[in-house]
Formats: structure tokens, C-alpha cells, sequence
């Protein structure tokens, strides 16, 4: 919004600001007054503070199951509207890095039903009416704020947005060039990029909580992308509305509800799979960039949840530590060394997934190892002595002094009330944790310093120009330097348009090798029972996972694998899949079975594949001479639930060398090589024993099969979804 | 899902009730003006308080009338410099042994004079001698700081639950801001009275390379660095050509002695306002205060630059090459906040990009997609003096900043031909007062509003009536000052061009 950058570029240039990163909390630190008498503040004696006035908050559940949260707040003749919709970035589904970004820019952009985007834009502005959508990790949000005196004329348009968005196409292609804009540029600022890299580094660069939406990524999304996700979250059972400001409560209740009486939630509630977090290496890492006057430092680990037992102690840990103007690290780096302008770190948690620590200076390059070692030093020493009785008193005081402000405006208690609901949380957590953070000791400090903040584990970040270094990196351990060059966008690849010539001539090519791998066994084809081992490339390492997967065609595949983390079973039965680990069952999202439902095609050398061909059920598309992987070889492309896969065929066309095609891959989608070797001949049939996946030329998982059984009996019991898990 | 189709209803009854929006009047404030009570210390002080009772907290803000317009040439940085200063404690706060202190910074000024002398020595300093001298300095510096309790000011504050204990230097002002729970106004008028009557400012030499890394860490950003070259370029004479952060010569030798003197000129009761809003009784609040902030001493207004800047002569032009993305800005001089034509420029700026449907985001984001974003300020920097009006655009990829100049122009160029409608001209007055109403929704919020107007203006009770003055715009004084204010003449044009030769190739 122009408004918010011009405010932004305002304060940047205008104004000198003491503090730096976000608002410090509270503080302590070490020093004393030893041998002097008391302070004359010290003598003030304060009043008891004023009861806290927890404002009246109407509860209710539309028919339609919308809850509702409504605070009057008559003080501005003005209202808001805030809904929480479950489903956010960890909602994506395969193949869609970005999806959730763009989706809540092009639901306000592209406008609603009965109103152009560009209508909406002059109707509300005209009125000084907002409008406005966003997201994050776990939902997105709809949001309104308007006079009290347009709530008719804004009401109804806002519940429009929420069940009939247009997702206008030239809205969304005007998000999608603005944001691969956005992406050429994100290297211009050091922070973002201090951020980004840090992140990816704490929580592994697929996860949702880190991973970076690249050109592809952006290039993949379409209007398509955005109408199935709102089909799918947006339903009022799934929506927490608050509404608070200058109404009356009843009324207001009354208004919502027929705002949104048509609105009816259709099937069971979409299923998020929690990501799992991969524990990653720590490591020292460098970006080189030579147009900033300092180096930016960040170091990481991984922390916990708002709700862990130990947050508490966490809490007072990481204030004492990195808080504010009187934390031991502003102190030591700041205060005492003068070396850079701002100083700290904390540990941010999350509600439904470990938050993280981050530390962070930045100075100038002659004195970067002075500010890291000494960043060190005092996480180091935080976790070897407790902290004194002072910091500590500091920490809680200033702690629980700050609880006032918890409830010093309706738009803070509600939001919080809102966020409680939506993650579960009592609606007094804040309460409970003010108690809880009463009783921390310094032993609980020092348990807890031990327990969750390691310093061997950080992972360290020094952006700048490391040719100026006081000391190489490497003293902290072997560097990583980390390349941010900006992926290039994919040349499309540019499959020529089919002609019956070319259909002929891949067809017929297709059936010469479906000839060659068995005929008859292809068309007796009724089931397959696959035994083998692959090895999976992690970031922590290669992992080998054994399994069995028993497929029966045309599309149902059960798959058994034992892994380092227990048993996974993964099961798709046509249009729905799940998978199940340990007693937990999560039901898999609709693109991740239409991903493996093609998979299943590519299963024991394109057997499926070639019986589709040999039933007349599936056309090849020649393309002609090709290389692959070093071999000539001849192209042909199938597609498979419309997506193209390119089979290269020995010049003879009897053998599959292998296949490429574009797949979700842990760096995002990207294209993948499969490479066939081993030909066997089971029941008839022939097979390839091995197989590999390249991505950018390196291999990531290699397979290896024991044996294959064609036509053998099955359970329909391997079908059966298992009962719904305990709601934990 | 069924799409029901209801659309013309729905335009319609949108136009229709937008046209009948009635225009934004301060008339819903009165109630909020009428709670403000104002009062004048004999010393001087300005003491606003504005009673909200809802929560048990109260926002603190204490504006000093100074800033880097303030400044002299040798010496930039100095408002900000002092800034920094004032949290470094009192004769009783941050200090082991006061006495013994004193005597230790008074060496350590002198070694640190000794050592300026040989660095400022022309034609140049003698290496022989800057050694011992910075070993001396050194020295004294370690001497001083023996009898420093680090940070005992803000950790008193942490403690007793502050939040957001801040402070910003700009070029008309240093406002020092936080909250306390409420029971704490004794506490915030103590604290506040002793730091701007018995002021330490301990760790000086320290606190300067803090502001020294400040200053780099503001430069990394290339928006920074644009405007650090643009600014002094679009002004020739008024103090608002210099940098409130400091030229790094002058903050290598600028000295505690400056650092006092400038706290002796500026800091007394005279030039200082305080807003207080929160959950705070008027009645009680004010003996309270009169006992502590009474007792900083009055001083007497201190006189404000002199210069002014004259009519610029022909348009003015700057390139910084440098990796990060093209942007062109284009400022304009305009008069001071002051003069009748100021609430047109805020409705100029608001017309062309105050939202989704403003007209530069219109045209250069939406319509032609020349832009990322596009938009305007009706003044950037200061207010006090005159200032300037600024357009600017970020250009999107592949596109230049050719394109978006010459678009911008044809927009500014608009105004100066066709009278605007009504209905826009509303819509600017509604988000007026929607911009208004969301920056006092906090108690921070209005006591900053409060403190801005009374000094700026000279009366709080501007921060309400500059919406009547917004709603007293009418379409021929959008045309008529567009016509005198965007003239080729009259403007500064700064621009980024991207080239990925300097520095990183990113």
C-alpha cells in the first residue's frame, strides 16, 4: 500500500531513533550501586494500581458455526472487523510454495462477485472504509475498519469477499509480476535478507517456516490454485470473526448473522498436516555483500513453543540474555565494547510449533569477530553460573509491571482472545503465564539455559564484506558460504503442439517398447507387489528407508516404509490418500494424491504407463532425437492428468533409459530426472531393479528392488482408512 | 459453491452510498478536546494531560523544540548526539561516586582535547604524537568509566514494567516517549525532572561510536543513501539540507563540552512540552508534576535558524548508481506547516497516493504496471520551515524509471488542468479523518498528536481542527496550488539507477 511505504521511507529518513530491531521488553543487568545511599526514587512509594478493566466479550456460534467475538468500544465512532481462517502457509500444497501469499492479495485485488476490484478500491476509499486481507504460517485473515456510521454499506461487501471472492485473473497477474518484482529485488536489504537466511537456517530451507517463493514458484500459481484453497479452508465452521468498537453487541450479532446466513459449511473440515521440523546442523555460514557499511550478524537455534513448561523460565532466560537496553548482551556489545548500535535477542515462540532464538548485531567489518565472540561468550555464560538475584528480580518485575498493558486497548484483548481460540490456548493464558513467570527461580534459569540453548548447536550468519574481517569466520568452525544469487526463472519448456503425425509416431513408438517389456503380462496386469530399499539424501545425511508397496491398478497403491523416525504407511485409494505414522493418521491433501496417483504410473519401469498404451487408453506425442544423460536416445511425451512426463526411449525404442518431468522436490518444485538400470524379467514382465532421481544433476534418492511379484492376492483391508486418531 | 448474482444492486447501492458520505468534521472530537487540560508551569513547561481511564497505563511523551535544523555547520549530529545522552543518567543515576566521576570525565574531556587539537592539525597531524595522546585518552576513558553504573536509567524503567522507552531526533524535534503502569506517573515526573535537570553525560566518547555504527547501519540501506545525497541537493540553504545523524567528521570530533552546552540552550522549561494521556486524574497528576518537572530551570526560548531558502532557479537532477532497484523521487518546495495552503498539500498528497484507488497507484501500479509502488508525502522531513512535497516510484521489473517520471508528471500535470470531482475530493476528506482516527487510538498515539500541534502550530487544539482546515479545501485550491507548487523549475529529481557493477552483483 503507498500509504504504508510512504510512512515507512518517512520515518527511515527523518528520524534518528534510539533503540533498534523491535520494542526491547523488559531488562536487567549486572553492575550495582554499592557504596552509594539510596536513590530519591527509590523513597517513592506508588499507589495500588487501578483494577484492570477486562472489557465484556460477547461469545456466540452462528448456526452456520462461525464464532463469533464481539467487544463494544464506543470511545470512536469507528468499528473493525477481524477474521482468523484456518489454513495458512503450512495449508500449501505441493507444488504451490507461495500459494497462500498471493492468494490473500488477490482475494481483496481481484474484487468479489457482484464488485470489480477496482470498484471496491474507489467504493471503500471513498468512505474511508478499509478492506484488507492477509496471511500467515496457520491462517489468513479478512479485516474491515470503517465508520460507525458505513457499517451497512461495508458489511455486506466484506461477507462477499469472504464467500464469494472473483480472483480476478488480471488482478492475479498483476500480484504475480509485482511479486517476482518483489523477488529480483530481495536482496537489495540486508535485513531481509539476515532474516530470510537465518530461518532457512534454523528450520531447514523446505520448511513452510522458512522456504523462499522463487520465480518458478510464483510462475506455477494459478486462478485455479487460488479458487481450490478457498474451497477448501473457507468455510464458516473454520472462521473465528471479532468484531469490536462502536456497536451494540446484539445488533451486531444480529447483523453478522445475516450477513452471512447462506453461508453453509459442505463436508468435513480440511485435514492440516503439522510440518515436521527437521533438527538442522549447526553451522557457520557467509554472504558476501560488499554495498553494506557493516556486518550483520545472526545467530539461531531452534526453541520452543508458547505453551512448553519451560517458556516461562525461557521467557526470563532470553530477556536477562539479549532483552533490552539493560540485557547482559546490549550491555557487553553495546555499552561497554561500543562496537555496533544495537544488541539482543530472544527467543520468539510459536503457538503449534517451536519458535526459535535469535541473536544479533551488527558492526562495523574490523570488528566483527570482537562482536561474535563476544555474543558467545555470553550465551556461554548464561548456561554456567545462575543468573544473580538481581537480573532476575529485574526480569520478573519488569515482566510482570508490563501485564497492564496486555488489556491497553480492545484491538490487543481481542486479537489475543481471537489467537487463543484459534490455537487452542485458555483464554486467561496470559494470566496463567504472568503466574507462571512469578514462580521462576534461578535454578529454573539456569535448567532451563542448559536444556534449551545450546551453543554448540547455534547456526551463525555473518553477512558483509568478509575481506575486512578483524579475524576469518573459520575460528568459529568451517564456513559455509552461502550463495543468494536469484535463481533464474525456468526457460519454459516448450513442448511443441501435438499433430496427428506426431501422435502416430509417439504412439506406435510407445507400443513397440510396452511389446518389448511383455505384452501379455502388461495386459494381465492386475496388481503388483513391490520389495526394495531407497536411499533418501536429508540435510542431516543419507537416510535408507526399506519398504513394500503393494499396487493395485488402476490407481490404488498402499505403501509400507520403516524409516529412522518408525514405520510410515501411505495409502491412495483413487481421489483420497492418507498416511499414518505411529497411532497418528492425517489424511493427505488433494494434490499430494494427484501427485502420487501419477507417480504410480512411473512404478516398476512405466508398467502402468505401458499398459495404458497397449489398452489404447493413453497417447505418446513424439519429440523426436534427444539426449539423456549422456545417450541418445528418443523422446516422447505423455501427459498424465494433463502434466507432461518425457519417456526417453533407447534409439530402438525397446527400453525406457529414463524420464524427466517437473515435481515437488524439498528446494521446490523443480525438474526431476528418472533413471532406469538393472533390467530384470519378473512373471513376464521386464523391470527395472534400479532406479535414481536427479535433481540439477544429483542424484537425491536411489532405489534399489528385491523383488517384484506380479497378480498375488491382496487384503482390501490394506484400503481401509484406519479410525480417526484422539483429537490431541 | 453457487456464485449468487446480486452485482448491479450491490454498485450501486456502493456509489450511491458513497456519493451521500457526508464530509469529515472535527465535530465528533469535542468530546475528546473538551477532556484536555492545559496548564503552564511558572517555569514554563508546557504540561498537556488528556484523561482515557480504560486501562491502567499512561503514555508519556516530552517534546524539546530542537532538532538538526537547530545545528551548526562543524558540529551535525548534535541533537541526536545529545539524544542518546539523556539515558545515560543523572548526578544520582548511573554513578558509583558522583564526585569522583566529575573530576575523572573532566580529564577524560581534556586528553580528549589534547587529541582532537593533533587529528584537526593542518596540514596534517604528527603521527609521533597521536599515539600517546589516543594512549592517554584511552586511559582517562577507563579512569571514568570505573564510576559508571551502565544503563541504570533504562534498567530502573525495565523494571517498573516501561514499555517502549524510546526517543527520536528529527529536524524540528527530539521527543523522548514511554509508558508506565499508572500507578507510576511519581516515578516518570521524577526520572523525567532529573534527567533534564541534573543530566551526566557519561560514556560520551563510547556513545559516539554507538552513533558512529548507527550511522553505517542506516547507510546499508540504499533508500538511505539516496536520500542522504537527494536532500542536500533540493535545498541549498536551509538548515533542513543537513543530516540529523552527522557527518562522520563531526561526530569524530564533536565533545561533551558542545554535548552540555547544547543541553544548557535547549533543555529548559521554556522549550520543553510534556503529554500525558492515560489513566491519569488531572487534579491529582498536577501537584505532581509542578513539584518535579517545576523544578527544571526556565532558560529562555532559544532563537531558531535564520536562513531561509531562497526560490531554487531551475530543475535539479541527481543518478546514484548502485545495485538495488530503480526509484525515481521528485520534491517540490512548499511552504511551511503553518501557511494556509498546507492541509492542500495534504489533500494533494492523499489524491495522488493515499490508498488503492489514488491516482499515481492507479495509473503506474494498476493500469500500466510500470510500477511497484508509486505514491506521496505532503512533506518530507521537516514542517516548521519550509519543507518539501515528494512523489516518488519504485519501478517494476523490467521497467524504468523513464517511464514512471514521465507517468508521474502526466498525473501532476492533471491536477494543474482538470478540476477534481466532488466525490474524490470527499474521498480524500473521509480518509482524512479515517487517518486521523487511526492515529489516536492509542494513548502513545494522541499524546505524540498533543505535543506535534502545540509545538508545530502552536496550539494542541490544531491536531482537531486540521480536520476542519482539510474539509475547508476546495477543488480550484487543489488546482491553484498544484499550478504554483509543480513547476520544472521548482523540483528535484533523484533517481537510482540500478547497476550492478557496485558492490554485490545482487
Amino acid at each position: 500500500m503507498p500509504r504504508r511505504l510512504a510512512a515507512t521511507a518517512a520515518a527511515l529518513l527523518l528520524a534518528v531513533t534510539f533503540a533498534w530491531g523491535a520494542e526491547p521488553q523488559t531488562t536487567p543487568a549486572g553492575g550495582g550501586g554499592d557504596k552509594r545511599p539510596p536513590l530519591a526514587i527509590d523513597k517513592l512509594t506508588y499507589p495500588p494500581l487501578h483494577d484492570i478493566k477486562v472489557p465484556a466479550v460477547v461469545r456466540a456460534t452462528l448456526p452456520n458455526g462461525m464464532k463469533l467475538l464481539l467487544v463494544e468500544d464506543h470511545e470512536l465512532p469507528v468499528i473493525q472487523l477481524k477474521a482468523m481462517i484456518r489454513g495458512g502457509r503450512v495449508a500449501e500444497p505441493q507444488n504451490r510454495n507461495g500459494l497462500v501469499s498471493l492468494f490473500a492479495e488477490v482475494l481483496r485485488s481481484g474484487g468479489t462477485a457482484s464488485m470489480k476490484g477496482d470498484d471496491v478500491d474507489v467504493f471503500l476509499e471513498r468512505i474511508g472504509a478499509e478492506i484488507e486481507s492477509d496471511s500467515s504460517e496457520a491462517y489468513t485473515t479478512l479485516s474491515a475498519k470503517m465508520l460507525t456510521s458505513n457499517l451497512d454499506q461495508v458489511l455486506p461487501l466484506y461477507a462477499e469477499f469472504m464467500t464469494h471472492p472473483a480472483f480476478a485473473q488480471d488482478k492475479l497477474d498483476l500480484a504475480k509480476t509485482q511479486s517476482m518484482s518483489a523477488i529480483s529485488r530481495r536482496n537489495d536489504d540486508v535485513m531481509g535478507i539476515a532474516r530470510r537466511e537465518s530461518l532457512k537456517l534454523v528450520y531447514g530451507a523446505g520448511s513452510p517456516y522458512a522456504r523462499q517463493v522463487e520465480y518458478d514458484d510464483v510462475e506455477a500459481i494459478g486462478r485455479e490454485d487460488m479458487v481450490a484453497f478457498h474451497r477448501e479452508f473457507y468455510r464458516p465452521d473454520e472462521v473465528i470473526l471479532a468484531a469490536w468498537g462502536d456497536f451494540q453487541s446484539a445488533d451486531m450479532q444480529k447483523k453478522l448473522a445475516e450477513a452471512f446466513a447462506g453461508w453453509k459449511a459442505e463436508g468435513p473440515k480440511p485435514q492440516i498436516q503439522q510440518p515436521f521440523i527437521f533438527p538442522q546442523e549447526p553451522s557457520v555460514n557467509y554472504i558476501e555483500k560488499k554495498d553494506v557499511e557493516q556486518t550483520f550478524v545472526v545467530m539461531g537455534e531452534l526453541g520452543l513453543r508458547l505453551d512448553d513448561p519451560d517458556y516461562p523460565a525461557v521467557a526470563m532466560l532470553s530477556d536477562i540474555l539479549g532483552g533490552g537496553f539493560s540485557s547482559r548482551l546490549f550491555v557487553k556489545i553495546r555499552t561497554q565494547k561500543g562496537l555496533a548500535y544495537g544488541a539482543g535477542g530472544w527467543m520468539n515462540p510459536g503457538y503449534d510449533h517451536p519458535g526459535a532464538f535469535f541473536f544479533f548485531t551488527s558492526t562495523k567489518p574490523s570488528t566483527t569477530h570482537e562482536a561474535m565472540a563476544a555474543m558467545l561468550e555470553e550465551i556461554k555464560a548464561i548456561r554456567e553460573a545462575p543468573v544473580s538475584d538481581r537480573e532476575l528480580k529485574k526480569a520478573k518485575e519488569g515482566y510482570l509491571n508490563g501485564y497492564a498493558f496486555d488489556f491497553d486497548s480492545t484491538g490487543k484483548i481481542i486479537n489475543r482472545l481471537m489467537t487463543y481460540d484459534f490455537y487452542g490456548y485458555p483464554p486467561d493464558f496470559n494470566t496463567k503465564l504472568r503466574d507462571a513467570v512469578e514462580k521462576v527461580t534461578k535454578a529454573d534459569i539456569l535448567r532451563v539455559a542448559q536444556k534449551r540453548l545450546d551453543p554448540s548447536a547455534l547456526t551463525m550468519l555473518a553477512i558483509g564484506k568478509g575481506s575486512e574481517f578483524d579475524q576469518p569466520l573459520s575460528t568459529f568452525g568451517k564456513v559455509t558460504t552461502i550463495d543468494i544469487t536469484i535463481p533464474e526463472p525456468k526457460p519454459k519448456e516448450v513442448i511443441p503442439d501435438p499433430t496427428p503425425e506426431t501422435l502416430k509416431a509417439g504412439t506406435d513408438l510407445l507400443l513397440k517398447t510396452a511389446r518389448a517389456a511383455g505384452e501379455q503380462a502388461l495386459k494381465g496386469l492386475k496388481e503388483m507387489t513391490i520389495e526394495g530399499a531407497t536411499t533418501v539424501k536429508t540435510p542431516m545425511g543419507e537416510m535408507e528407508i526399506k519398504g513394500t508397496s503393494v499396487l493395485v491398478l488402476p490407481n490404488r497403491l498402499h505403501a509400507d516404509a520403516s524409516t529412522p523416525m518408525g514405520t510410515v504407511t501411505q495409502v491412495v485409494d483413487g481421489e483420497r490418500g492418507w498416511f499414518q505414522m505411529g497411532p497418528a493418521v492425517k489424511d493427505l491433501p488433494e494434490s499430494a494424491v494427484g501427485e502420487m496417483r501419477r507417480a504410480l504410473y512411473a512404478e516398476a519401469g512405466c508398467a502402468l504407463l505401458l499398459k495404458q498404451v497397449l489398452e489404447g487408453k493413453l497417447q505418446g506425442q513424439a519429440l523426436g532425437k534427444a539426449s539423456f544423460e549422456g545417450k541418445d536416445s528418443q523422446a516422447v511425451v505423455v501427459r498424465l492428468e494433463g502434466q507432461p512426463v518425457t519417456l526417453y526411449l533407447t534409439p530402438d525404442g525397446l527400453t525406457i533409459l529414463g524420464l524427466k518431468q517437473r515435481a515437488k522436490t524439498q528446494e521446490g518444485p523443480q525438474e526431476v530426472t528418472e533413471v532406469f538400470d538393472g533390467w530384470q524379467v519378473t512373471s513376464g514382465l521386464k523391470v527395472p531393479m534400479i532406479s535414481s532421481q536427479k535433481v540439477k544433476g544429483e542424484v537425491k534418492t536411489s532405489s534399489k528392488l528385491s523383488k517384484v511379484t506380479l497378480n498375488a492376492s491382496f487384503s482390501e483391508d490394506l484400503f481401509k482408512r484406519p479410525p480417526e486418531p484422539k483429537k490431541e | 459453491m453457487t456464485t449468487h448474482r446480486r452485482g448491479t444492486v450491490l454498485v450501486l447501492a456502493a456509489l450511491l452510498a458513497a456519493a451521500l458520505a457526508l464530509p469529515a468534521t472535527a465535530q465528533g472530537f469535542k468530546d475528546l478536546e473538551n477532556k484536555v487540560v492545559e496548564k503552564t508551569l511558572p517555569n514554563g513547561l508546557k504540561v498537556l494531560i488528556l484523561p482515557r481511564p480504560e486501562a491502567p497505563v499512561i503514555s508519556f511523551v516530552t517534546y524539546a523544540d530542537v532538532g538538526g535544523v537547530n545545528e551548526d555547520q562543524n558540529a551535525t549530529g548534535l541533537a541526536h548526539v545529545f539524544e542518546h545522552m539523556a539515558f545515560k543518567g543523572t548526578t544520582t543515576i548511573g554513578t558509583r561516586d558522583y564526585a569522583k566521576e566529575k573530576a575523572a570525565m573532566a580529564k577524560e574531556d581534556e586528553a580528549f582535547i589534547a587529541l582532537r587539537a593533533e587529528r584537526l592539525r593542518r596540514p596534517r597531524p604528527d603521527e609521533a604524537k597521536l599515539k600517546p595522546l589516543e594512549e592517554a585518552f584511552k586511559k582517562a576513558q577507563a579512569d571514568a568509566q570505573q564510576y559508571v553504573i551502565p544503563n541504570e536509567f533504562g534498567e530502573i524503567l525495565d523494571r517498573e514494567g516501561a514499555q517502549g522507552l524510546n526517543a527520536f531526533t528529527s529536524f524540528d524535534q527530539t521527543v523522548y516517549h514511554y509508558s508506565l503502569p499508572s500507578n507510576k506517573l511519581a516515578l516518570w515526573a521524577a526520572l523525567e525532572s532529573d534527567r533534564f535537570t541534573h543530566p551526566v553525560l557519561r560514556e560520551f566518547y563510547k556513545e559516539k561510536d554507538v552513533i558512529m555504527e548507527e550511522k553505517r547501519m542506516g547507510e546499508s540501506n540504499p533508500m538511505r543513501r539516496l536520500f542522504d545525497d537527494f536532500v542536500p541537493v533540493a535545498y541549498k540553504a536551509s538548515m533542513y539540507r543537513s543530516f540529523v545523524i552527522g557527518h562522520m567528521s563531526d561526530l569524530q570530533a564533536l565533545t561533551r563540552t558542545q554535548a552540555q552546552a547544547w543541553f544548557d540552550k535547549y533543555y529548559r522549561a521554556r522549550n520543553l512540552t510534556v503529554a500525558i494521556v492515560g489513566d491519569v486524574d488531572p487534579k491529582t497528576a498536577m501537584p505532581v508534576l509542578e513539584k518535579y518537572l517545576g523544578q527544571i530551570p526556565a532558560g529562555t526560548k532559544p532563537e531558531g535558524p535564520i536562513t531561509v531558502e531562497p526560490p531554487q532557479r531551475e530543475e535539479k537532477r541527481i543518478i546514484m548508481r548502485d545495485p538495488s532497484q530503480p526509484v525515481v523521487i521528485i520534491a517540490y518546495h512548499r511552504p511551511d506547516v503553518n501557511d494556509p495552503d498546507d492541509p492542500v498539500y495534504d489533500v494533494l498528497a492523499d489524491l495522488l497516493g493515499g490508498g488503492r484507488s489514488s491516482r499515481l497507484y492507479t495509473k503506474l501500479v494498476k493500469e500500466k504496471q510500470i510500477a511497484l509502488a508509486a505514491g506521496a508525502m505532503s512533506s518530507l522531513g521537516g514542517q516548521k520551515y519550509p519543507g518539501l512535497f515528494v512523489a516518488y516510484a519504485v519501478a517494476n521489473k523490467g521497467k524504468t524509471n523513464a517511464e514512471n517520471e514521465a507517468a508521474v508528471y502526466e498525473e501532476l500535470d492533471r491536477l494543474e488542468r482538470e478540476p477534481v470531482s466532488k466525490e474524490e475530493l470527499d474521498g480524500v476528506k473521509a480518509r482524512q479523518k479515517m487517518t486521523f482516527l487511526n492515529s489516536i487510538d492509542s494513548n502513545m498515539g494522541i499524546g505524540m498528536q498533543l505535543a506535534f500541534a502545540q509545538n508545530l502550530q502552536g496550539d494542541w487544539r490544531a491536531m482537531f481542527s486540521n480536520l476542519d482546515r482539510i474539509d475547508a479545501v476546495t477543488a480550484e485550491d487543489v488546482m491553484r496550488v498544484a499550478k504554483k507548487t509543480f513547476l520544472r523549475s521548482n523540483r528535484t529529481v533523484g533517481l537510482i539507477e540500478t547497476e550492478s557493477g557496485k558492490g554485490t552483483a545482487q
